[in-house]
């Protein structure tokens, strides 16, 4: 007995050196390097001794600001590394892990480099954006962390393709099923099919709260005066009644998995663009500030 | 295999099922596989970089080209070929997939390590 219940712990631990999250790739490997550059940054700022005061335009603020100009290149050349499938032995695994690790430093080396000096300008606008850009990258690895088990739980072993399949099953037998409804039975029927029950926009799909959604009103109606009577109704309302359950229910699966994707890459369209616009800005950050020497 | 008339379809040494560039593109090998992994495509069309997609607007973008995209940049004489994932293999750094996965979840198991591993996610539902 002790050797069967022994084996899944085994297998346990082996899985899970195998399947290492890039959180903790190589014993969290960039984590480390990432708290000694801002421990070391941080130390910098509170020895260095600068006149008259801390600011971008000393040495040591221009060595920070140097550094920050060299990571922000760096960790946008992740979007240029992940497409450009050469050979040899490298991982985009790696590369993801330091561009997290680092990417949260750099909050650190940027704002000891402003010296706490903000104000209604260019560089501040170059630092505004980054600070945008590392909060929707934060925002990533949350849900890079917590959402892919609950994708995994509410497919239920099944492909989306397999989910919109079953939906089209139940629908072609709710119309026939409600073939001998009376006229206004069929038209609710006959709406909550019409409907595309996926469209209503980015809110709604993020939310996972569709409002006028026709097949639930058509079940509220429908199945309303089924309480409490069920065996009092003629089989034919019954079992349009059943399939609408089962229609929402299906419609709630797909729904779910919609809402868990999108919640999965609605940062991207901040990160990203928000990116190309910091790049630009900085190119002006530090054009002006030689400009102006 | 049996129906490849030129045996272009060959068992690699880590089991991984190789089709090398004699395929004549007969398409028996498509038609005759019980997992249906086997494609029959033309190579595709060389793709502009991706700097000058970004600056420049210029090709289809990054990820794989759309069929229409494809077929209207690929010489038509070009006959179709079956491809297939063969690990690929004679590719210096192992699968692709593993390598450009971002987040760790692609990775490989050897076949006796698969078993075992699909057995405990079975228990573990």
């Amino acid at each position: 007995m002790a050797s069967v219940s022994d084996a899944p712990s085994h297998a346990e631990r082996r899985r899970a050196t195998e399947h290492e999250s890039f959180l903790a790739h190589k014993g969290m490997r960039w984590l480390k390097i990432a708290i000694g550059l801002s421990v070391a940054a941080i130390l910098g700022y509170a020895f260095a001794d600068v006149e008259p005061r801390p600011n971008g335009g000393t040495w040591y603020g221009y060595t920070l600001g140097t550094i920050g100009a060299l990571l922000i290149v760096w960790l946008a050349l992740l979007g240029v590394r992940k497409r450009a499938m050469t050979e040899g032995r490298w991982s985009l695994k790696a590369w993801t892990s330091a561009h997290v690790y680092l990417g949260l430093a750099l909050l650190v080396i940027a704002t000891l480099h402003t010296g706490f000096q903000l104000g209604w300008n260019v560089h501040t606008l170059a630092y505004g954006l980054m600070v945008l850009v590392i909060l929707s990258g934060i925002y990533g690895i949350t849900v890079y962390a917590l959402l892919p088990q609950r994708l995994s739980s509410n497919r239920r072993e099944m492909t989306k393709g397999q989910m919109l399949e079953s939906l089209a099953a139940i629908d072609r037998q709710l119309e026939q099923a409600a073939q001998p409804l009376a006229r206004d039975d069929a038209d609710l029927v006959i709406d909550a099919l019409d409907q595309d029950p996926f469209a209503p926009g980015l809110i709604a799909r993020l939310t996972g709260n569709y409002r006028h959604c026709r097949t639930e009103r058509a079940l509220d109606a429908l199945a309303g005066p089924m309480d409490g009577r069920a065996a009092t109704l003629d089989p034919a309302h019954e079992r349009v009644v059943v399939l609408l359950r089962k229609r929402d229910g299906q419609l709630e699966q797909i729904r779910r998995h919609l809402q868990l994707r999108a919640m999965l890459e609605v940062w991207l369209y901040i990160h990203v663009p928000m990116t190309i616009a910091l790049l630009a800005a900085l190119t002006a950050h530090i054009v002006s500030v030689f400009y102006y020497w | 295999m049996a129906d490849c008339p030129p045996n272009a379809i060959k068992r690699g040494a880590d089991g991984e099922v190789v089709i090398d560039e004699t395929c004549i593109g007969c398409g028996n090998c498509q038609r005759n596989c019980p997992y249906g992994v086997i494609r029959m495509d033309a190579k595709p069309p060389p793709k502009a970089s991706l700097f000058s997609w970004l600056l420049f607007g210029a090709g289809p973008g990054p990820g794989e080209a759309s069929y229409a995209w494809r077929k209207k940049h690929t010489d038509p004489e070009q006959a179709k070929v079956a491809i297939k994932c063969d690990m690929c293999s004679g590719i210096e750094g192992g699968p692709a997939c593993v390598r450009a996965c971002p987040t760790g979840a692609a990775i490989r198991v050897s076949p006796e390590k698969f078993l075992s591993v699909a057995r405990l996610a079975e228990k573990t539902d």
